[in-house]
């Protein structure tokens, strides 16, 4: 095995160990039972009301990030061409 | 005004003098010599009336200081030791001065000449009057400087550069154990006197020697030999006097320093510097007294110097070294006189000052004819001479008075003879004292063979150049007045002093330590020191009252028939093929042995090994620093692997460590 | 049911395999497709804790991680693009211009 390979396996299961001490070590405060919704069993009502009335503002900087995204993509791709 | 209130102006009028003549001599007449000689004229007058008023009453000692710093002061001590020696150096120098005005005539540089010996003059009373030991060492110093700057006048010429840089560190090496002797008696000192003491001076003269008691009671271990501490005080202060004094094997550097003018010779290396070691032994003596063994160490090595420089003297042929080794060879008669102070205790110093006074007027003399032989005819070399007495008469005769007083020529039990006769006679009278008292006999042996060579070489000195045929073409005439009169009156002193002022001079001299400034009670520290002091001097045998005068004529014997009569032919026995003349020539080849093997063999080769160690340890632990350095960086930039996969691995790895770290530590703790 | 540890066990699996996918591949499209494999088990993490504490926050930052993500990926391809037209490849082994 090239030393490259094992150097990042090593890696790897380091810091997986690391994380999985860490997750079956704490004792995670969590509900006794799974809660059941059967007006919006996929939340989606749900999800829609918390978007647009709590998270309104990261919702529209959202948009503006994909905007900048797109223009900015097409800028680096298309290079140095003249027009 | 007081007598006494002009005393500092001994000191000080010729280093003002010097001020002035070295700032303006340029645009006064004949170089500014007259600011000089006035000066010392004024010094002169002062010390001769404050000497006639201490000779009227000698209870009445002039002791005067100012608080300085620290636990020093400046003092003004005028008793009859100081009185006699500051006369004689401002007359000699005076002498000297007006001497110089027609000898430096045609030199360029005479300001600067008569500005330094304005300062040494000056250098040299304050030496004489102060009160205190470490007034005396600071112008102790000084001296030495005006010497090494006037044995180079003539810088431009190498040997006399070379000869001044010797002049000066021989004798820095006598001033190092000087100052040593200073700092443990120092050292001394504060501890009996538990600290320093409130208003007190303690290295004034009297209040060393009021704790000559308890210094006599220290002793330290040396080498496993218990010495007293005021032995080695003493004897480090005797090392001080070896080099200034020119005594062996510290004398090495006043032949060489006649490549000075003829007249600094006279005042520096005849009359006044190099009795200053004199001065300091005689000033100390009740810490000599209190000693054991010093004394005998002092009188061992003066008869020796006397005995040894005498040796050389008779062989060489350049007309001021002849004198050179006189000089040092009389300076040993001295150290002789105040070494026997073992056997005679305070007389020592009354028999030892007079030679020095008598000393100084016939050898400053002799240095001063020697200066008008040289003038006149233009070479040092006795053997180009010869006759010169047909043209310059006044210089013969008083050359030839000089020599009767340094060969001693006089008529014992009686006040006839010339001064040398006088204080020669009496040193060699108490070395037969001493050895008659103590077993010692070296010294006397010493003394009267250097007597004998000292006869025979200054005559030959006289015979070769004044008598006989010119043996070259020379020219030359009888020295200017102004170089003639003071030969005159020297002459007059040399001949008449002695036997005017013998016994007076010496009672005078007695009386310097028990007087109302040091009350000394000298037969107690004889005690201390373990010297048994002749109570009554027996008389002497007739044949030991007429030893001197005798070898002194037989000495005069042998010159007259092998330089006037030159009736045994010298060509074989004065040539390099004659193994003893040869050793005497190359003046027992110390030349060779001192300076060549060891100053530059030995010390110099270990300083410049031990200066390049240096330099290459020094290089190699800087160099070393740096070369980690870089090595260290050129080690580490193989991280900067430039691929972004590395980094990532690199940061992920790190976290995880750290967090292992930080659950183990705080799970350890 | 079972205990929310085993969803983010499975998270922090599918993490340290986008990890080494990370560390070990040459190649630039392989990158940005792990780099995809971490964004996604992290959205995973957000909605095992959205679901096992009732509340629906953690869907809705799920939901921005999403779009998130590919606006990052889209932003990467372009890199790449301008990369290969100055080098004529994107082997990230090769690419350490800002080597020693």
């Amino acid at each position: 095995m090239q030393t490259k390979k094992l150097a990042a396996f090593g890696i790897a299961v380091l810091f997986l160990a690391v994380l999985g001490l860490g997750i079956f070590g704490t004792s995670w405060n969590t509900v006794s039972e799974l809660p059941e919704n059967f007006e919006d069993p996929s939340n989606v009502e749900g999800i829609g009301m918390l978007i647009f009335t709590h998270y309104v503002v990261p919702f529209e900087v959202l948009s503006l990030v994909l905007l900048a995204t797109l223009i900015g993509a097409i800028y680096m791709a298309k290079g140095e061409e003249s027009k | 005004m007081a007598l006494e209130n002009l005393a500092f102006l001994i000191p000080v009028l010729p280093a003002l003098a010097f001020v002035i003549t070295f700032f303006f001599g340029k645009k006064m007449p004949s170089g500014g010599a007259i600011i000089p000689i006035l000066s010392i004229a004024a010094s002169f007058i002062i010390s001769l009336l404050i000497t006639l008023g201490l000779l009227a009453n000698p209870e009445e000692v002039v002791s005067q200081s100012i608080p300085w710093f620290a636990m020093l002061n400046l003092g003004v001590l005028i008793d009859p030791l100081a009185a006699v020696m500051l006369t004689m150096v401002s007359f000699v120098s005076l002498l000297i001065h007006i001497y110089a005005v027609g000898y430096m005539a045609h030199d360029p540089a005479k300001p600067r000449y008569f500005a330094e010996t304005s300062l040494f003059t000056a250098a040299m009373l304050a030496l004489i009057l102060s009160d205190n030991i470490i007034q005396l060492f600071v112008s102790w110093e000084l001296v030495g400087l005006c010497s090494y700057l006037l044995i180079g006048f003539w810088f431009e010429k190498p040997s006399a550069a070379a000869a001044a840089k010797k002049a000066f560190l021989t004798t820095r090496v006598g001033d190092v154990m000087f100052l040593t002797g200073i700092i443990v008696l120092t050292t001394d000192l504060l501890k009996l006197a538990g600290g320093i003491p409130e208003g007190g001076y303690l290295l004034r003269f009297n209040e060393i020697f009021s704790y000559i008691p308890q210094l006599s009671a220290l002793e330290a271990n040396l080498f496993g030999l218990k010495v007293s501490h005021l032995t080695i005080i003493t004897l480090l202060f005797f090392g001080g006097a070896v080099g200034k004094s020119g005594q062996f094997p510290l004398h090495v550097w006043l032949p060489d320093a006649m490549e000075g003018p003829t007249t600094v010779s006279a005042l520096i290396h005849a009359a006044t510097m190099v009795t200053a070691g004199v001065y300091l032994v005689a000033r100390t003596f009740p810490m000599f007294l209190a000693a054991p063994d010093s004394l005998l160490v002092v009188a061992y090595v003066g008869g020796f110097t006397a005995l040894f420089a005498a040796t050389m003297g008779i062989v060489m042929n350049d007309i001021k070294r002849v004198l050179a080794f006189s000089t040092i060879s009389q300076l040993g008669y001295m150290m002789l006189g105040l070494g026997v102070g073992a056997a005679i205790g305070m007389e020592a110093v009354g028999i030892s000052l007079f030679h020095l006074v008598n000393h100084a007027f016939f050898k400053a003399l002799l240095f001063l004819c020697a200066g008008s032989v040289i003038h006149a005819v233009g070479t040092h070399d006795m053997r180009e001479l010869g006759g010169v007495a047909k043209v310059m008469p006044i210089t013969a005769i008083t050359m030839t008075a000089a020599a009767l007083a340094l060969a001693g020529i006089g008529i014992p039990g009686t006040s006839i003879g010339t001064s040398g006769f006088f204080s020669k006679d009496a040193i060699i009278e108490s070395a037969y004292l001493f050895g008659e008292h103590s077993g010692n006999w070296l010294p006397y042996g010493f003394s009267i063979a250097a007597a004998l060579l000292t006869s025979v070489y200054i005559f030959r000195l006289i015979f070769m150049t004044f008598t006989g045929k010119p043996r070259s073409n020379y020219g030359g005439h009888e020295s200017p007045a102004s170089m003639t009169v003071p030969l005159a009156i020297l002459a007059v002193f040399a001949l008449v002093f002695g036997g005017l002022t013998q016994t007076g001079f010496m009672q005078f001299l007695e009386e310097t330590f028990s007087n109302n400034f040091v009350n000394l009670d000298l037969g107690r520290l004889a005690v201390l020191g373990g010297y048994e002091l002749v109570q009554s001097a027996s008389a002497e045998p007739t044949f030991i009252l007429w030893l001197p005068i005798l070898v002194a004529l037989i000495g005069f014997g042998i010159s007259f028939v092998l330089y006037y009569l030159k009736a045994v032919d010298l060509g074989v026995l004065a040539s390099e093929k004659n193994p003893i003349y040869k050793l005497l020539y190359r003046r027992y080849y110390q030349h060779e042995i001192f300076t060549e093997f060891f100053s530059i063999g030995i010390v110099y080769g270990v300083v410049a090994f031990l200066a390049q160690l240096v330099d290459v340890l020094i290089d190699s632990i800087v160099e070393s620093i740096s070369i980690v350095t870089v090595a260290a960086g050129e080690a580490l930039k193989r991280l900067q692997t430039g691929v972004v996969q590395t980094y990532a691995a690199v940061v992920v790895a790190g976290v995880s460590l750290l967090i292992i770290l930080i659950k183990l530590i705080t799970e350890v703790l | 049911m079972i205990p929310l540890s085993f969803y983010l066990g499975l998270s922090a699996l599918l993490f340290s395999i986008g990890l080494f996918g990370i560390m070990y591949h040459k190649s630039g499209i392989r990158l940005i497709m792990c780099i995809e494999l971490m964004l996604n088990s992290a959205n995973l993490n957000l909605v095992a804790f959205s679901s096992y504490t009732d509340t629906l926050d953690g869907q809705v930052f799920a939901l921005f991680s999403i779009a998130l993500a590919a606006a990052e990926a889209a932003i990467g391809f372009a890199i790449f693009m301008a990369i290969y037209k100055m080098h004529e490849k994107i082997n990230l082994d090769e690419l350490n211009l800002l080597r020693w």
